[in-house]
């Protein structure tokens, strides 16, 4: 089954195109990676699939389990199962992660959740990300390294149980046993997913992807994919760096 | 006038009456006043806790408290009600420490708030969050009127529908206030049709002092927005957390008080 399918998606942030034409399908239970050079528009696409209104789509179309998703809401967007794992996640003082988990979750299921059951579920998601375990009351991301703020969106995940995640450069701020860790309570979620999950990360570095094995790498340049392969185009781009491609494609 | 005398944790009223409550809780007191004017006097060689709660309406207040020698009071304030136009004078001695979380909840005020750091080494530190559909009015006068005083002043507040929410801040060193510190930071959320300013004023009458201010008026960031709306919340419910966490990210509530805040916080979308 088709998870998600983009087609010939043209996209302006600040009336400067950044998506040109931009392709891809992800089935059900695959793993793709997108790689890049900064500033072609990686972290554009994390944001339109997720509905950011900094995007404005020219053209194309983005179709998430057959149905067009163009004009849906980002809370829309999320409630039926897409989740974006930021790059910068952003610090609110005062919103504790427990509150605001809850009322996400609750939103998502569209009734209250009890105490109980919620508390339990996040604990377990805590301890499997070996977060502090006073991390439920503090306010969202204050205070937190960027290590912990990127396992903030793993427990994200975990709670809310998407079907689309887009991981973008999850790893940028991980030492190495964040890494494994956090690549680690992916994998584990993608693998035990009774409904299946597809999953879409972006990186700058092949190292995650040891942890996150991809079905498929993709390279863009200039707002398109213009290279496809498997993990083993990761580590040759690691090699060589962007050059090979960007002569490719002239 | 009535005086309330706290010394060392112990409360001593002297003119109590129906109008005035002290509760003894486990770690702080707790003072109700409803009516009336207040001069507090608190001496202590050990910390103490005051949560103050004010219910006002229709009527004018004045609240003198005065911080003795060596004395660190951490006050809580709560005020509710309509139409009050209120006095609150702070005097601080020296070395006296005085640490001010307050949540202000009153439709139609005015209120006169005077710090005055008479004390060598005295310190003020208020911490204030109010949230208003109506006409608020807030002039804060700081004075430092003796060496090696510091004051740190922040302030928070939403406002909303057509309110108008004002905070005049003047913070004034006379040049017996050498070596002093002064800080001012102040932060409101607009939303609606409603409308705020801020006027920061600082008076320096010396050299030696470090003086900053920052004074925003805004909208919340959409980035924020866009990062809870993106785990399912809906506007509504985004903009209830944004506005919570903004007005209680700058206080620290007492348990006690927690529940009555939040639910005053909640009652402007009821």
């Amino acid at each position: 089954m088709l998870m998600l399918n983009i087609n010939d998606l043209n996209v302006k942030i600040n009336n400067q195109n950044i998506l040109n034409n931009f392709n891809i399908n992800i089935n059900n239970n695959e793993i793709h990676a997108i790689m890049g050079p900064n500033g072609v528009g990686k972290s554009t696409l994390a944001k339109v699939i997720m509905g950011s209104d900094e995007c404005e789509i020219t053209s194309g179309e983005i179709i998430y389990k057959g149905l067009s998703i163009n004009k849906m809401a980002v809370e829309e967007r999320s409630r039926n199962g897409i989740f974006l794992a930021m790059q910068s996640p952003i610090e609110i003082d005062g919103v504790t992660n427990s509150e605001f988990l809850r009322v996400a979750l609750s939103s998502k299921l569209n009734k209250n959740i009890g105490l109980y059951d919620f508390i339990k579920k996040l604990e377990s998601a805590i301890s499997d990300l070996n977060m502090n375990e006073n991390m439920p009351h503090r306010s969202i991301n204050k205070g937190f390294s960027g290590g912990e703020r990127k396992k903030n969106e793993i427990i994200q995940m975990k709670i809310l149980e998407p079907a689309m995640i887009v991981l973008d450069e999850i790893d940028s701020g991980l030492d190495v046993d964040s890494l494994k860790i956090v690549g680690k309570n992916i994998m584990d979620y993608f693998n035990n997913n009774f409904n299946g999950a597809s999953i879409l990360i972006i990186t700058h570095y092949p190292r995650i992807l040891e942890y996150i094995k991809p079905n498929f790498v993709h390279i863009m340049l200039d707002g398109k994919i213009v290279k496809t392969g498997t993990y083993e185009l990761a580590l040759e781009v690691e090699k060589r760096g962007y050059d090979f491609i960007k002569d490719e494609a002239r | 006038m009535n005086t309330i005398k706290i010394i060392d944790n112990k409360v001593i009223s002297n003119g109590y009456n129906d109008n005035i409550y002290i509760n003894d809780y486990s770690k702080s007191s707790y003072l109700t006043i409803d009516k009336k004017s207040v001069f507090i006097i608190v001496a202590s060689n050990n910390d103490i806790s005051l949560v103050m709660d004010c219910e006002y309406n229709n009527f004018e207040q004045d609240i003198i408290i005065l911080i003795d020698d060596n004395t660190k009071l951490n006050l809580f304030e709560y005020k509710t009600g309509l139409n009050v136009k209120g006095n609150i004078t702070y005097v601080l001695q020296t070395n006296a420490k005085l640490i001010i979380n307050k949540f202000c909840d009153i439709n139609n005020v005015e209120e006169n708030i005077k710090i005055l750091l008479n004390g060598t080494n005295s310190s003020v530190e208020y911490f204030f969050s109010t949230i208003c559909n109506s006409n608020k009015v807030y002039n804060m006068y700081i004075n430092h009127n003796n060496k090696k005083t510091n004051s740190n002043i922040m302030v928070r507040g939403v406002s909303l529908k057509k309110a108008i929410l004002n905070f005049n801040i003047n913070s004034d060193v006379a040049e017996s206030g050498s070596e002093s510190r002064v800080n001012q930071d102040s932060r409101v959320i607009v939303l609606d049709d409603s409308t705020s300013v801020i006027s920061p004023k600082l008076f320096i009458y010396d050299n030696s002092i470090e003086a900053r201010h920052s004074a925003v008026i805004g909208k919340f960031n959409s980035a924020d927005l866009f990062y809870l709306k993106s785990r399912g919340v809906s506007e509504e419910n985004a903009f209830r957390l944004l506005i919570k966490g903004f007005l209680l990210g700058v206080i620290t509530v007492p348990h006690v008080k927690n529940y009555e805040i939040l639910k005053n916080i909640s009652s402007y979308w009821e």
